[in-house]
């Protein structure tokens, strides 16, 4: 998995440009976002995606989503806008890797394993909205109840 | 010669060959091709023992099987030095069990192929070369007594050559449990060629002569055998192996139209596969199927998304998989399913997608992992399909909690207490009772002559306010500010909102005020209705002008303060992202090197 993430760390500088001229159409409440923080904020998703790509972790993987869906949900991001947006970080990887990797074996492979990656992570986000759901669906019960 | 899976990125083909020598009547060693994997050997028994031949064919086939099985789970280096040592341990252990074999041991060099680049390990005289643009460079040095007195400048390269302990040995497999292995990276370009030998062919050819050799060769397998020539040429005086690997021409990826197509087609002829391995997960016992027999279940649920996957593969879109999520989601949800329910479902859908391409990595490992890759983008399309589905039912949920907690927060009336304080035309003096009376008149007249249509009612209920502000003093809970406010009803900023009020209250004005030009009162008592009313309806308009503007500044408010709140807190997550990171690191650090 190791050489994934190193492949990984090539792209990255070059995925991390692409994300900050793509981010309107990531979200386009992004594009408002002065660069230098967006930037920031794009770099913070990209370690996590190193590092899953090197750890398999995903329980630390799940811990950072988490975070993350519960700052976009509180910027107004909707559910929809919310999974897109990962996929579309995801499809960004994809797509700068499929440039600038050397057609082969061992690029389908890396490829393959982004595509997981990115798999994991929408798992991860459907199971966080639906686990925010019940919540609202339980205090819209006890509403009703009282 | 040997060709098959492509793990260097090239068209790895090789070739080996092996022979006693003039001297010896036994072959002590042996080699392995292993294309699929990309590990090829080459190890020399120890000849002066009982059991060369046994201890180098032991360890090759634990080398061998150690790779195998830890292919995925360790890098490269560490995968090749972990299996020579397990290779060592064997041959120790079996020495130590069996007296006959006490004492054998062998050699290795190993060359195991990853992506453009070969992991070069070794232990013993058993050496390794690269052929790069017709130069041939030794890549391994030897592990004997006499080597190693040469590099610590102990003996001359030349006294070296004729020492008669030139070939007894430092390092080698099955003397103890671990052997210290040498390990070097190399990297790799289309045309050069590896050499792996026992040192039956160093020993006996020269350098030169075996650069000639190996650069005039055609290919892999005649390279190996005119080496072998070579060694029997310079005497033969040992056993001697040469292994030779090729890097060909680099693959060259086929189309994304012919390989999306031989993905779709490779999905399609496994459908009935992928409902074996569905029904072997018990789809159909999920409660999403209560309804239907497991055949219906599995035809219907597995056989559906199959077919979707297959459509969609086939058009690279991701309509029908969304269909299918979507429906499947929202049917399930909508009738009060609980969401692990769904989860468990497509999980076990997933993993049946995923038994599949194991299937087709058995026949082809490159349409495996492209079927994979394709697989997992529909996936991923459905897991958006069914995030679609949740935030349908959040948004509705939402909704129902704000009408709740509206309800409880302001139930009694919206007419809260004045923030903003009217000092409008309305100011006037108390009405006289004809004036009254003209009023009253005038209100009836106007509701009346109120044109039909959707702005009628509330143009009414603007008449009544302004009539009931109009009889009543400043302060009452009658004054313009509370009827507007009541008139308002909710803070909605939207021009679809605002508009119709407006309209409401220009036609409510307009009307009423007529009203009182067409009674038949004294000229003076119908001017001073008129300056009441002018004076209200004013103020009415002036008072929904000061609610819009006391809305939006709360809102513009709470805006500007959550912008600077949000990029304090977009600035203070990156950095604490930053720090976990760096802490992570650290930490992986920290175990890696107690490990």
């Amino acid at each position: 998995m190791a050489r994934h993430a190193r492949t990984f760390a090539t792209i990255r500088p070059e995925v991390l440009e692409r994300l900050v001229d793509v981010r309107g159409s990531i979200d386009h409440t992004l594009s408002g976002v002065p660069s230098h923080l967006i930037r920031q904020e794009f770099d913070a998703v990209l370690d996590r995606m190193e590092a899953y790509l090197s750890d398999q972790d995903v329980d630390r993987y799940r811990s950072f989503a988490t975070r993350w869906v519960a700052f976009r949900l509180g910027e107004g991001f909707s559910p929809e806008n919310l999974i897109h947006s990962v996929v579309a970080i995801g499809d960004v990887v994809l797509e700068v890797g499929r440039r600038r990797l050397t057609p082969g074996p061992d690029t389908s492979e890396f490829v393959r394993e982004v595509a997981r990656m990115n798999f994991a992570a929408a798992r991860i986000i459907v199971e966080i909205l639906a686990a925010e759901l019940e919540t609202m669906r339980r205090s819209a019960g006890r509403s009703q109840t009282s | 010669m040997s060709a098959g899976r492509q793990p260097a990125g090239f068209q790895v083909s090789a070739g080996g060959e092996t022979h006693p020598g003039h001297v010896r009547n036994k072959n002590e060693d042996c080699f392995l091709t292993d294309p699929e994997i990309g590990l090829y050997l080459v190890l020399d028994g120890m000849g002066g023992h009982m059991a060369g031949d046994v201890a180098s064919a032991r360890a090759r086939e634990v080398i061998r099987a150690e790779v195998r099985a830890n292919l995925r789970r360790k890098p490269p280096p560490t995968l090749l030095e972990d299996a020579i040592n397990a290779g060592s341990a064997a041959v120790h252990a079996d020495a130590r069990r069996n007296r006959d074999l006490t004492g054998m041991g062998t050699t290795v060099v190993g060359c195991f192929l990853t992506e453009r680049h070969a992991v070069i390990a070794h232990v013993g005289d058993s050496r390794a070369y690269l052929l790069h643009e017709g130069r041939l460079r030794l890549l391994t040095r030897d592990h004997t007594v006499v080597a190693e007195l040469v590099a610590r400048n102990a003996l001359s390269v030349a006294e070296a050559q004729v020492h008669p302990y030139k070939s007894v040995l430092s390092r080698n497999l099955g003397g103890r449990p671990d052997a210290k292995v040498d390990l070097s990276e190399i990297d790799l370009q289309p045309g050069d060629r590896l050499l792996l030998c026992s040192d039956g062919l160093s020993g006996f050819a020269s350098h030169e002569a075996m650069e000639q050799v190996l650069a005039g060769a055609e290919d892999a397998e005649r390279a190996a055998a005119d080496l072998i020539e070579l060694a029997l040429r310079g005497g033969g005086g040992d056993n001697v192996t040469a292994l030779v690997v090729d890097c060909g021409p680099e693959v060259v990826a086929e189309s994304t139209q012919e390989l999306r197509t031989g993905v779709a087609t490779a999905w399609w002829s496994r459908r009935e596969m992928f409902r074996r391995e569905a029904r072997a997960r018990r789809v159909h016992e999920s409660p999403i199927c209560a309804v239907l027999s497991p055949d219906e279940a599995v035809a219907i649920v597995a056989g559906n998304l199959c077919e979707a996957i297959y459509h969609d593969l086939e058009q690279s879109a991701g309509l029908h998989v969304w269909t299918f999520a979507e429906n499947l989601a929202s049917g399930w949800l909508d009738q009060g399913g609980d969401y692990p329910v769904l989860r468990d479902l497509l999980d076990r859908l997933r993993e049946s997608a995923l038994a599949v391409i194991v299937e087709v990595a058995t026949v082809d490992a490159r349409m495996a992992i492209a079927l994979e890759t394709s697989i997992l983008r529909a996936l991923i399309v459905a897991e958006m399909a069914v995030a679609g589905a949740i935030g349908e039912r959040m948004r509705r949920t939402e909704e129902l909690l704000v009408t709740q907690h509206t309800r409880e927060t302001t139930a009694p009336t919206f007419a809260d207490e004045k923030t903003i304080p009217f000092t409008g035309a309305h100011k006037i003096e108390p009405a006289s009772p004809v004036v009254v009376a003209c009023l009253e008149r005038a209100r009836s007249t106007g509701l009346a002559g109120l044109p039909g249509g959707d702005s009628a009612p509330q143009a009414a209920a603007c008449i009544d306010a302004a009539h009931r502000a109009a009889l009543h003093d400043v302060g009452s809970e009658h004054d313009p500010m509370t009827a507007v406010r009541e008139l308002f009803g909710s803070r909605v900023m939207s021009e679809s909102a605002l508009r119709p009020l407006l309209e409401s209250l220009d036609v409510a004005r307009s009307e009423h005020l007529r009203a009182v030009q067409v009674q038949k009162d004294d000229p003076a008592i119908r001017a001073a209705a008129l300056r009441r009313l002018a004076s209200i309806h004013q103020g009415m308009m002036g008072a929904l002008a000061l609610v819009v503007a006391e809305s939006a500044q709360a809102v513009a408010d709470q805006f500007r303060i959550a912008t600077v709140r949000t990029a304090r807190l977009r600035a203070e997550v990156g950095r604490t992202e930053a720090r976990l990171s760096r802490l992570e690191r650290d930490l992986a650090g920290i175990v890696e090197r107690r490990r």
